[in-house]
Formats: structure tokens, C-alpha cells, sequence
């Protein structure tokens, strides 16, 4: 029997549990809240209670002292807010292991709350709140770490054997705990792969009724399992239970992506980041998945996000501003008027701010000055995009360690949008490159030489391809050329779509009274596509072709 | 208006809302540290009484306010995590602890086991605490706090030694959550009818849950049930 009532008549004020040793750290934009939360721990028997306003103090706070609390406000002014803050100090490992972690908020938003979950702070205290409250729920969370600190030292240190020997006993002893147990249990058997122990465990849970993490769990097996439907499935089915669970949307999304259901995946994403904006690396995913379906105007929402949300954090870098300019360069373009002028400013002033930012790092002068290069380009600005780069060619002859294989790609790139595509091919191939670079970069070289244009045009282009190839299934080949040779105007270089007109030009000159004509077409297709060699994924389908054509004229002759 | 007002008048709600909470949360928190009077009740104690009463109306008043505007926007969070009961009661008992000694009611909590439930806590925690402040300010002097596991799922039973509600009033409820009755709302309603919100999210399979009003206390006053699935 619990004697509630005896506890709570107690007296709220006085707590069972001793804080003599312990230090606390307060943090809250405002003075009085701060002073407020600071006078309740100092009664409840904290020996040390250190505040706060900012985001910046509390990490200081923490290089200088190990506390066992931090109560912390989401909203900190303009720097960091709660949740960034937690995320910092995992990330510099400035928390002690058994430290507790309260994130509190007044807001009951729900991007903010979600936000703050997602961070997995200790708890989450909702303003407004008393000290008899506060003093419960530290008895609790201090009860609870003091049950569970074996599980967690095994956990830190991915003993699952061990994990799962208590987990499984406290379970067994009808743990207070069990849940939290149970949900380490999931973890354990997807990282040690035990699927059948998995399966059981969850089944058993969702017996009775429909439960996030258990059914989670399933998915991700599926999921680590490369069980593609069945994972899109059972997320699908979570989704339908629980339309919040913002976990299952960026899941579903990345299986999208991997049957190359890329739009779907795309919207799926966006509900993911309407519940819970103020993630980064969700935003991050958005850009290259809006990258991948052409969407420039949501690739740059999502760039800016994502900018904005690792500002002032130590995740903070040159290139989130980078992408972002590159982006706007790419969206400038499709526009008129105020609102070209509006998206080139923004690129500007981003430019601007992260050589300020940077000013003391050469290698982001050298990019600044690239890619402000670019951004003019794209505007047809040449004498401007010349001037800077010239810039970035002399900053680098001053400083030739800077010609690290990204920064000859961003060159290269840099003079084939400045007209200079020959020196470019040149620098690619001379410098001695290919061997330092990862097989990703060398990729990023040959997907931009298939295809130096922005990325709408590029969605267009890719548009008018597929309308191509329905034409080309439904045998309708007259129709077929017609449109691939409307996307080759907006896109000449790209492999994909020369190969396309080539095919279908083969296959009409079987019934076309005009071979020549056809014969024509293939050899000036193959023409445009020169830069395809033997290490590009297209080689093999253009020899093919190639060899089919060869024969072809042979055979007529 | 401004155009600008009106396109982002979200911001405005919210930043209006953050700041009437934080000062009522002051208010609160200066209310908590005024000592108690003797039993003997002074004028003033009972006006204090009576400011502590209204600042926690007030202070649930603005959290259901903005939890509605958040659900009417389609931007009101719900998760669904596992909790214990009691743990959520407890906290309520004890943030209002100071207004019941102040004014001379006892809770008790009968409930012999702890159940672990699946749930939103904040919503609920927000429910049980409009709930509670309401059964202090029309016990007699006592309030009574239960729980029921069923098959079905848990209930949650607040009971008070007061009047009892009047019948209209139980008659207007059962019209408002059938959708009717709307006009002529008052505020204690509609925190009967957002209490029956929240209840109604929460879901599982078939079951949905509920909350009823009626005179069926243990203690012979009014009885609030919360059921979730």
C-alpha cells in the first residue's frame, strides 16, 4: 500500500532526500524567475546554487564546475535556448554521468516542446511550478537515477550483456522502472541484433494496446533489416495511432528515399518538420532531399533553417552559410524583380557574415571570394564574378596548402560558371587530384560536369525527361525525340537524357524512312556526352549504344 | 489592424500568453511565501484567501486559453509516454497545498496501488489540476482522490463534500460534449468541455476516453471522473 498521504502531509517544503553536497546551476532570462527557482533549492538544501541568464554563461558555468542540477529555461534570449544548450554540453561531455538535466518552459507550443523532447533532457518542468512540486519531482528523478545507475553505467559504456542481465531482472521484479527498461531492451536488441528477442518483447507489449516505442522498435528492425516495405508499413500503421510521432516521419522518409520514392519521401518529411522545426539535422535532410526533387524554393527554407538553428552553437560552420548562398544563387535565378533582388541581398549579407565570422581562416576568405564568384555568374554579372575569382585565385597562390581537393572542386566549379570550362577540365584532371579524392568527390565533379546548371532548370529538365520516357513506353517515338530535345536545351551535357534520345532514335530508324537523320542525331548525343569516360556510371550504356550505332551504319553500308 | 498584426497575430497570442503566465506564476510564488495566518481568519487572510483562489483560476484559466488556441490551430502537442498516477496526483495535491491550508480543505488520496497509465502528462497533469482547484473551492473541507483500473483502462475520481452540482449545470455538459449548448458558455464550463477534450485524445484501439460530472461522490458532494483507455 502507498501511504501517499503521509508523504505529501509531510510538508512540501521539507524533503526526504539531503542536498547538503550538491550544487545546482539556474538558468532563466529573467531575473526574477532566476531569483525565484535559486531561493526554493537553497531551501530545499542545496549547498551551492550558481545562476545564469544565457546560454553562453551556462556552458561556462559547466567548464568551470560539475554540477549534479541544471535547471534550465528553454528561452534564453538571443543566443543559445535550453535545448541547444543540452546538446552542447553532451557534446563536450561536460555533464556528469549521474547529472541531472531540467529543461523548464513556460511555452506549451508544440515546435518548442518537441524541440525540447527531442533533446532528451532529464525531465521537463512546466512553468509555473512550486517549490513543494519541484522538490517531488527532484526526490523522484534523483530516486530514479540512483536505481538505474548500473543500467546507465552499462549502457555508457554498450555492455549489453551486462544491460540486459539487469534490465531483464528489474523487469522480473516488477521494477518501478520496467518501462524504462523495457525501452533500453529495444535499443540493446537492435544494436546486438537479437531479432527474434526483439519481436517478442514488443509483441508482448502491444497486445493490450498500441504503444510508440514498441511499435518503433519493430520498424527499425525492418529498417536495419533493409526490409524496406515492411518497414514503410509498420511506420505507416504508427502513424496512424500516434500522427505525432515525429521519429517514425523522418524514418519513413529515409525508407522512401531508399525505394526512390523521393517526393513522397519529401512530403513525408515536411509533416516531420511542421511538428518539429527547431531540429537541424531534420533540416539538413530537407535540403538534400528537396535538392534531389529540384524544390529549390524549399531547399532554401530549409537551408536557412538549418543555418539559423546551429548559429551560436558549437555545430556552427562556414559551410551551412555556403550552402546557404549557393542555394539562394540557384533560386535567384528562377525569379524577377524584387524578389531576385531580395534572395541575391540574403546571399550577400550571408557572405558577409561569415567572412566576418571567419575572418582570422584563410581557406573560408577563399570560399567567401568562390563563391561570391558564383552567386555573380549566376546573375550574369561577369566583370564582378571575374573580380572575385581573382581574388580567390591570388589568395590562393599566396597560400597553395589551401588546395585541398573541396577547395579545387569549388574552383573548378567556380571557373566553369565563369565561362572558363576548359580551364576547369584542365585543373580537375592535372592536378593530380583523382588520387586524393574520395569516391564521393570524384562524384560530385561528374554529376556537376553532366549538369552545371541551377537546380530548377535541372527539375525541369528531369520533368521533361520522364514525359520522354512515357512517350518512349507507349512506343510513341516522334513525340519521344520531340521532348527530350526540349530538355536537352535546358540541360545539354547531362548523359542520362542524350542516351535517351539516342535510344529512341535507334529505335525509330528501324521504321523511318530518314536513317540518316536518325543516324544524326544518336552521333551528335554522344558528341555532347564526350566527358563520359570510363569511370562514369553512364560508360557502359553509351558503349553499348555506341557499339549498336557502329554497326548499324556498317551493316547499311 | 496592420497587415502585419494580422499575419502573424499567432506571435502575438503567444508572446501575450507567455507573459500573463509569467507574471501570474510570480504572483503565485509570492502568494506561497506569505506565512499562513492563525485559525482564527483575519480580513485580511480571507482576502488573501480569496487573491490565492483567483490567482489559480486565473493561472489554469490562461493554460486552457492557449492549449485551446494551440488544438483550434492544429498545433497542440500530444505525446503519449508512460506514467504513474499517483505520481501526477501527488504533484497537483502539493502545488496547491498552500491554497488548501489556507483555505481549510484536506485532500486524501484513497488509491492503495499506483497505476502506471499511457498518457500526455502535461495535458493531464493541466486537467487534473483544473479539477482539483475547482473540488477546493466547493468542498465543505474535504476532497477525496481515487483510482480504478478496469479492463478497459483507468479512471481517475475526484470527489468533494460540498453541494453537489446543480442539476442544469450537469444537464448543460452532457449537451456540450454532444456538440450542443454552446451558447451562453461560461468559463467553468468550458473547462469541463477542455477537460473533456483532453480526455477524448487520448485513444486506444476502440476505446476512447471520457470525462463525467455528477453528484455521485463518495463524500455527498460533486464527483469528477477522468477515464483514459
Amino acid at each position: 500500500m502507498v501511504d501517499i498521504n503521509t508523504r505529501i502531509r509531510s510538508g512540501p517544503t521539507k524533503s526526504s532526500h539531503s542536498y547538503a553536497e550538491y550544487s545546482a546551476l539556474v538558468a532563466d532570462e529573467f531575473e526574477n524567475s532566476r531569483q525565484s527557482i535559486r531561493q526554493m533549492l537553497v531551501a530545499l538544501g542545496f549547498s551551492l546554487v550558481d545562476q545564469t541568464s544565457t546560454g553562453k554563461g551556462v556552458v561556462e558555468a559547466c567548464y568551470a564546475r560539475k554540477y549534479d542540477l541544471v535547471l534550465c529555461d528553454f528561452r534564453l534570449g538571443h543566443g543559445k535556448n535550453g535545448q541547444q544548450v543540452l546538446e552542447e554540453l553532451r557534446q563536450l561531455k561536460l555533464l556528469k554521468s549521474d547529472a541531472i538535466f531540467i529543461v523548464v518552459s513556460a511555452e506549451t507550443s508544440r515546435d518548442v516542446v518537441f524541440g525540447i523532447m527531442e533533446s532528451h533532457p532529464d525531465d521537463y518542468l512546466s512553468k509555473p511550478f512550486t517549490q513543494g512540486v519541484l522538490s517531488k519531482r527532484l526526490e523522484r528523478l534523483f530516486a530514479q537515477n540512483n536505481a538505474l545507475v548500473d543500467m546507465k553505467e552499462a549502457q555508457a559504456k554498450q555492455d549489453f550483456s551486462r544491460l540486459q542481465g539487469l534490465c531483464e531482472h528489474h523487469i522480473a521484479s516488477q521494477g518501478r522502472y520496467s518501462v524504462w527498461c523495457k525501452k533500453a531492451l529495444v535499443d540493446t536488441f537492435l544494436a546486438t541484433q537479437s531479432w527474434s528477442e526483439l519481436t517478442r518483447l514488443c509483441e508482448q507489449e502491444l497486445q493490450e494496446r498500441d504503444i510508440e516505442w514498441a511499435m518503433l522498435g519493430m520498424a527499425k528492425m525492418h529498417l536495419l533489416q533493409e526490409e524496406w516495405d515492411l518497414a514503410i508499413q509498420s511506420l505507416e500503421s504508427i502513424l496512424k495511432s500516434f500522427p505525432q510521432s515525429v521519429e517514425s516521419y523522418d524514418l519513413l522518409a529515409s525508407c522512401l528515399q531508399k525505394k526512390g520514392r523521393y517526393h513522397k519521401a519529401q512530403q513525408v518529411l515536411e509533416e516531420g518538420i511542421k511538428l518539429s522545426p527547431l531540429v537541424a539535422s531534420r533540416q539538413q535532410n530537407m535540403v538534400n532531399l528537396s535538392r534531389e526533387n529540384g524544390d529549390i524554393q524549399s531547399a532554401v527554407k530549409a537551408g536557412q533553417q538549418a543555418l539559423k538553428l546551429t548559429m551560436n552553437t558549437i555545430n556552427e560552420s562556414p559551410e551551412e552559410y555556403f550552402q546557404v548562398v549557393d542555394l539562394l544563387a540557384d533560386a535567384a535565378v528562377d525569379l524577377e524583380g524584387r524578389d531576385r533582388k531580395k534572395m541575391t541581398d540574403d546571399a550577400l549579407l550571408a557572405l558577409s557574415k561569415v567572412s566576418k565570422k571567419y575572418s582570422d581562416l584563410h581557406e573560408v576568405r577563399v570560399k567567401k571570394a568562390l563563391s561570391e564568384s558564383r552567386l555573380y555568374s549566376a546573375q550574369g554579372h561577369n566583370k564582378h564574378a571575374q573580380a572575385s575569382l581573382s581574388t580567390a585565385q591570388a589568395l590562393l597562390k599566396e597560400s597553395p596548402e589551401l588546395k585541398t581537393p573541396d577547395i579545387v572542386i569549388e574552383l573548378g566549379k567556380t571557373l566553369f560558371l565563369a565561362g572558363q570550362k576548359g580551364e576547369a577540365i584542365q585543373l580537375w584532371q592535372s592536378d593530380n587530384l583523382l588520387s586524393d579524392m574520395s569516391a564521393e568527390q570524384e562524384q560530385a565533379i561528374f554529376d556537376f560536369i553532366d549538369e552545371p546548371i541551377p537546380m530548377g532548370a535541372r527539375a525541369r529538365a528531369k520533368s521533361l525527361n520522364s514525359q520522354g520516357l512515357n512517350f518512349y513506353a507507349k512506343k510513341d517515338y516522334d513525340e519521344a525525340i520531340r521532348v527530350f530535345e526540349a530538355a536537352l536545351e535546358i540541360s545539354p551535357n547531362q548523359p542520362g537524357l542524350n542516351l535517351n534520345l539516342a535510344q529512341t532514335a535507334i529505335k525509330k530508324m528501324a521504321t523511318s524512312p530518314n536513317k540518316r537523320a536518325m543516324l544524326a542525331k544518336c552521333q551528335e548525343a554522344f558528341a555532347r556526352i564526350s566527358h563520359v569516360k570510363e569511370n562514369h556510371k553512364q560508360f557502359s550504356r553509351l558503349q553499348a549504344l555506341k557499339n549498336y550505332v557502329a554497326k548499324y551504319h556498317q551493316d547499311s553500308v | 489592424m496592420s497587415s502585419f498584426m494580422k499575419n502573424d497575430f499567432h506571435h502575438v497570442m503567444i508572446a501575450s500568453m507567455n507573459d500573463m503566465k509569467q507574471s501570474v506564476n510570480l504572483l503565485q510564488h509570492t502568494l506561497e511565501k506569505i506565512p499562513l495566518g492563525d485559525t482564527e481568519k483575519s480580513e485580511e487572510e480571507s482576502d488573501l484567501t480569496s487573491i490565492h483562489y483567483e490567482v489559480s483560476r486565473m493561472q489554469n484559466s490562461i493554460g486552457q486559453l492557449h492549449n485551446l488556441y494551440l488544438l483550434e490551430k492544429n498545433q497542440l502537442s500530444f505525446q503519449l509516454t508512460d506514467a504513474y498516477l499517483l505520481e501526477l496526483i501527488e504533484e497537483q495535491v502539493i502545488a496547491h497545498d498552500v491554497l488548501c491550508r489556507r483555505v481549510g480543505v484536506t485532500i486524501n488520496l484513497v488509491a492503495k496501488h499506483d497505476i502506471s497509465s499511457y498518457l500526455d502528462v502535461n495535458l493531464l497533469s493541466h486537467v487534473l489540476d483544473i479539477a482539483i482547484v475547482n473540488a477546493i473551492r466547493y468542498s465543505k473541507d474535504t476532497v477525496q482522490i481515487d483510482l480504478q483500473k478496469t479492463q478497459q483502462g483507468t479512471s481517475i475520481i475526484i470527489d468533494d463534500n460540498g453541494r453537489g452540482y446543480p442539476e442544469e449545470r450537469l444537464e448543460h455538459f452532457s449537451e456540450i460534449i454532444k456538440g450542443q449548448g454552446f451558447s451562453g458558455l461560461t468559463n467553468q464550463m468550458l473547462a469541463w468541455y477542455y477537460c473533456y477534450l483532453v480526455a477524448s485524445m487520448h485513444k486506444s484501439r476502440e476505446q476512447q476516453g471520457w470525462v463525467r460530472l455528477s453528484n455521485e461522490s463518495a463524500l455527498g458532494g460533486s464527483r469528477f471522473e477522468i477515464f483514459l483507455p
